[in-house]
């Protein structure tokens, strides 16, 4: 990824100013964008509902949340709200996905596209400090760190963009009304990169049993990787909640974990393009998106498909060609 | 609840390897049954009997047979506890004998699989319910796709028998390619004398609306219940009006390819196929008319005494309904050309397909009966040649996995050995007649004796081997081939070679499936519900197929399948109410997110949008139009639909009664 430019400015004003016209004009209800949370240390969704309140909203590299996860919550409900939402590049991959399948009206929506250029792992900048950290700044290829106590740190922002945003093929939003700025330039070279998957593959088969229950041993199943995920839509129905038919194990451990997850990987394979909102919202730090862009390497590998790139492709499990990649096998 | 087993001996089929009483005792243990039982032949009169017998004095609520594949003998045994009074879906089948006995030699391994297997049957019948099955109104009316021999035998059949039939026919006369062929193996009748007859009664038939020059646009609905959008193609004559008096192809100044003479003769832009065509009717080839190309001529128009020529005309659709579909599409000629470049790709005069071959032996024909080399014909100062030397070459595009077609295409060998004998015929005794084969199928009745004719009687040479080259030398075609038989290589300096063209899936086939929701092969003939058993029924239920558009068939199969088809809409339409399968898919509406994958996977459109009170759109299964296939079932993103008789939660019991206890 390169380094940031430094726009951020001009394009928040850009987000600022089409929120600003959709919901004076009418065209949208509510405007979902990215807001500052409870310090300056992180961004959170913002929904804005009057063109008075689109100054809070802000675009900046911590703005991680793929808000395209609230269509699928806020589109049916209430039925006819016109809703408006900014999208990163990843963020529009899940949204193409959804409209694939006919699970967001298209015609209700207002999408504003957000080049973006890299988004930072708040998570590990926050770790640069035992206590809290209050505000993070991005500068040019530097980042700032406060705590509480005022001390401050300087860090490369290299070392600490999110891993997806490091072998990110696709930095411009897929889909879009409005695109907010100039769209950035993506890599020239596109072929996927899978180094994380690789390095995993390549481990001796009990070492990867052992990281597996590593992991997995930590989940609470708490739910919030699949309710944080754009593309997983079952609502209350989960399969993995549902004790008629008990389909999924309701114990916790490594195992019954795990098999959880397997279930969500394989049931967003085809929609997901990895965005990494599971990954995230997991409280216990379980690097589920190493999951899914496992599932996505084995698409790309066998089918030659990548998730969420145009609007006219079909939900891959509903095609079949006998050319597929995987046909030649 | 009072579940009963009977396990089945069938004789030593199962009994060899599975011990039947062993297992039937053990299976008393098993939670909810209070019954159980071996018997030699449960599918026998007195097996049935036994198990009805059971029903009613021991108060079964659910009963398990354990034996066959229930491909073989589950309809047999609903009947069985339905006669008991018990409702026929709270049954269930255990495979003991291909799943298990046939596949196994160890008796104690062979026994305690068979005992896994009635452990799950048994699991799965605790979670049935009664189902109930539907009763659908059936409209009476027959569609019949194709007006070839297929379609004309079956509609007449189904006339006759007093439904109503609409015969669609793409071309603008009906036919087919029976209406081509000059004689007919192996009795050498003349094709047009026994057929032509028939398109007439067709025509006049009271119960026969014949749509010429029409396709079929789109099928909707289901078995009893279907809708049709049939495109009138645009003729630009006024069909009402024409009266077939040939005036207008007569005076036409454009000449356009001849298709019913395959080519070997031109045609008029505006046309009448052949003088017997029914309707005999115009029709404008646009590509070839002075008029739309180059804006002047009219001449048509003004010649014509009925004031029929429309040229503003435009495709019009028809909706109708039918309670049942002939498919009757027949077959095209294989198109040698595009393949076999050995044999000069079509760029040897002299080398032409059996149907031009038969175009040219025909006496309507374009050479009214008269064979000639195609090299010498039409042209200024050249009389034209009859062939001194004739060569035919079997199995071209049959037989042949180079060009796809590994299949018999049945009819080249009868064919080639009548035009042989024609040959001699027309030409005279004198010619010489060869024949390149690989083997000579001469299966059906009187076409053994027929090739032996044309081989003694008529002196044809019948050489076994394949040519490999056909080229141009000194105004003849040279033929260089192996004879097999001899193991030498052969020349022969022909005037003329037919090449036995086989048969290949019509154009648009596999459109017109998808259209249809029927399966095809992969090389685009129709696919029956089963090649022994149901070979006239497609696996879409009240679509039905008659003739060649199934696989290569000759006349006289063809028209026994037609009337075998008939007979099956008859059976089918004999009936005011359908009963449809309860076995069906099932949407729970809280949890459809409304993506419609299962619209688009449903072979059958069974799951339509339906309109709920809040205004919001969920799926809902149409009963009558499911056939339980469950292609919804394991689509469905969300795991809201279910198959009634095979839900889920049935299936985890199974497996969680054969892994857990």
């Amino acid at each position: 990824m390169s380094p940031a430019n430094g726009n951020y400015e001009a394009v928040e004003q850009r987000i600022r100013e089409l929120a600003r016209a959709a919901l004076e004009e009418g065209r949208v209800d509510y405007f979902i964008g990215w807001t500052t949370g409870y310090n300056e240390s992180e961004v959170i969704p913002g929904f804005v509902r009057s063109a008075d309140k689109v100054d809070d909203l802000v675009w900046n590299p911590l703005a991680a949340y793929n808000l395209t996860t609230f269509l699928k919550r806020k589109m049916p409900d209430p039925p006819q709200a016109k809703i408006g939402v900014a999208v990163k590049g990843c963020d529009s991959r899940t949204l193409v996905s959804l409209l694939q399948e006919n699970l967001v009206d298209r015609e209700r929506l207002y999408v504003v596209g957000v080049p973006c250029e890299g988004i930072v792992n708040r998570r590990a900048v926050s770790k640069v400090f035992a206590n809290e950290v209050v505000k993070i700044e991005v500068a040019g290829d530097q980042i700032n760190v406060t705590n509480q106590d005022g001390e401050t740190k300087q860090l490369a922002r290299e070392d600490y963009l999110l891993d997806h945003c490091r072998s990110c093929n696709y930095p411009n939003p897929r889909y879009f009304d409005d695109l907010a700025g100039e769209a950035v330039p993506e890599p020239e070279d596109q072929t996927p990169m899978w180094r994380e998957i690789e390095e995993f593959e390549a481990l001796p088969e009990k070492e990867k049993d052992r990281l597996m229950a590593e992991a997995f041993e930590k989940c609470i199943r708490c739910y919030a990787c699949i309710n944080a995920c754009p593309v997983c839509y079952c609502w209350d129905n989960c399969v993995c909640r549902s004790r008629q038919p008990k389909l999924v194990g309701q114990k916790v451990n490594a195992q019954e974990n795990l098999m959880f997850q397997m279930v969500h990987m394989f049931h967003v394979a085809g929609r997901c393009p990895s965005c990494g909102n599971c990954d995230r919202a997991c409280p216990v730090e379980i690097p589920l998106y190493l999951l899914h862009r496992k599932m996505n390497k084995e698409l790309k590998e066998m089918l030659d498909f990548e998730p969420g790139i145009d609007l006219e492709q079909k939900p891959v499990f509903q095609t079949f060609d006998v050319n597929d990649p995987f046909g030649q096998h | 609840m009072r579940i009963g087993v009977f396990v089945c001996h069938c004789g030593t089929n199962i009994a060899a390897t599975v011990d039947s009483e062993g297992i039937a005792a053990r299976a008393g243990e098993l939670k909810g049954v209070v019954h159980t039982e071996d018997i030699i032949y449960t599918c026998s009169e007195p097996g049935q009997h036994a198990i009805q017998r059971a029903i009613r004095e021991k108060d079964l609520d659910r009963v398990v047979v354990a034996a066959c594949s229930p491909h073989m003998h589950e309809v047999t045994f609903r009947r069985t506890v339905e006669g008991a009074g018990l409702n026929p879906y709270l049954f269930e089948m255990a495979n003991i004998r291909e799943h298990c006995s046939w596949i196994h030699a160890d008796k104690p391994e062979g026994s305690e699989k068979a005992y896994d297997l009635i452990k799950m049957a048994v699991a799965k019948v605790r979670d049935l319910e009664p189902l109930y099955a539907n009763e659908v109104e059936v409209n009476k009316d027959v569609l019949v796709i194709g007006g070839g021999v297929a379609g004309i035998q079956a509609a007449l059949d189904l006339a006759e028998a007093g439904l109503k039939v609409t015969v669609v026919e793409k071309e603008t006369t009906i036919g087919g390619t029976m209406a081509q062929l000059d004689k007919t193996f192996p009795t050498i009748d003349c094709s047009a004398c026994i057929l032509t007859p028939r398109m007439v009664d067709c025509s006049q038939h009271e119960n026969i609306e014949i749509m010429a020059y029409s396709e079929i646009d789109r099928v909707q609905g289901y078995v009893g219940n279907f809708t049709v959008d049939i495109r009138k193609k645009a003729s630009m004559v006024d069909w009402d009006k024409c009266i077939g008096c040939e005036l207008c192809q007569q005076k036409c100044p454009a000449k356009a390819p001849d298709a019913f003479n395959e080519g070997i003769a031109t045609t008029k832009a505006i046309y009448i196929p052949f003088p017997q065509a029914v309707p005999k009717r115009a029709a404008i080839q646009v590509d070839y008319c002075r008029w739309f190309q180059e804006g002047k001529c009219r001449v048509c128009e003004r010649v014509c005494p009925a004031d029929a020529i429309d040229y503003k005309q435009q495709d019009e659709y028809v909706q109708k309904e039918f309670g049942a579909i002939v498919v009757a599409t027949g077959q095209d000629v294989f198109p040698w050309e595009e393949y076999y470049h050995e044999y000069g790709s079509g760029r040897i005069p002299d080398v032409i397909s059996g149907l031009q071959y038969e175009r040219m032996l025909n006496a309507s024909g374009p050479t009214h009966g008269h064979v000639l080399r195609p090299s010498t014909m039409g042209q200024k100062d050249v009389e034209p040649e009859e062939p001194q030397t004739v060569v035919f070459i079997q199995c071209i595009g049959s037989r042949d996995e180079s060009v796809g077609r590994p299949y018999c295409s049945n009819v080249c060998c009868m064919y080639t050995a009548k035009q042989a004998i024609l040959t001699k015929d027309h030409v005279g005794m004198e010619t010489e007649v060869y024949v390149f084969y690989i083997d000579i199928r001469a299966f059906g009745k009187g076409y053994e004796e027929f090739v032996k004719r044309a081989q003694t009687e008529f002196g044809v040479k019948y050489v076994r081997g394949r040519v490999s080259k056909l080229y141009e030398e000194r105004g003849k075609v040279k033929v260089r081939g192996m004879d097999t038989l001899l193991g030498k290589q052969v020349e022969i300096d022909a005037d003329l070679v037919v090449l036995a063209s086989g048969i290949t899936a019509a154009d648009g086939a596999s459109e017109l499936a998808q259209r249809l929701n029927i399966s095809y092969d992969q090389y685009g003939f129709f696919k029956e519900s089963h090649p022994k058993l149901r070979p006239l029924e497609t696996n879409t239920a009240g679509i039905f197929l008659a003739g060649a558009c199934q696989a290569p068939k000759d006349i006289p199969t063809t028209v026994a399948q037609a009337s075998g088809t008939a007979a099956k809409v008859l059976g089918l339409l004999a009936k005011d109410k359908l009963k449809t399968s309860p076995m069906i898919a099932r949407v729970d509406q809280n949890r459809c997110v409304s993506c419609w994958k299962c619209i688009e996977v449903c072979p059958f459109g069974a799951p339509e949008k339906e309109e709920l009170r809040d205004g919001s759109y969920k799926s809902h299964i149409i009963e009558t139009v499911c056939q339980g296939c469950g292609i919804c079932v394991a689509t469905c993103p969300v795991n809201c639909i279910d198959l009634k008789g095979f839900g889920t939660q049935s299936v985890l019991d199974q497996i969680e009664e054969v892994l857990l206890t």
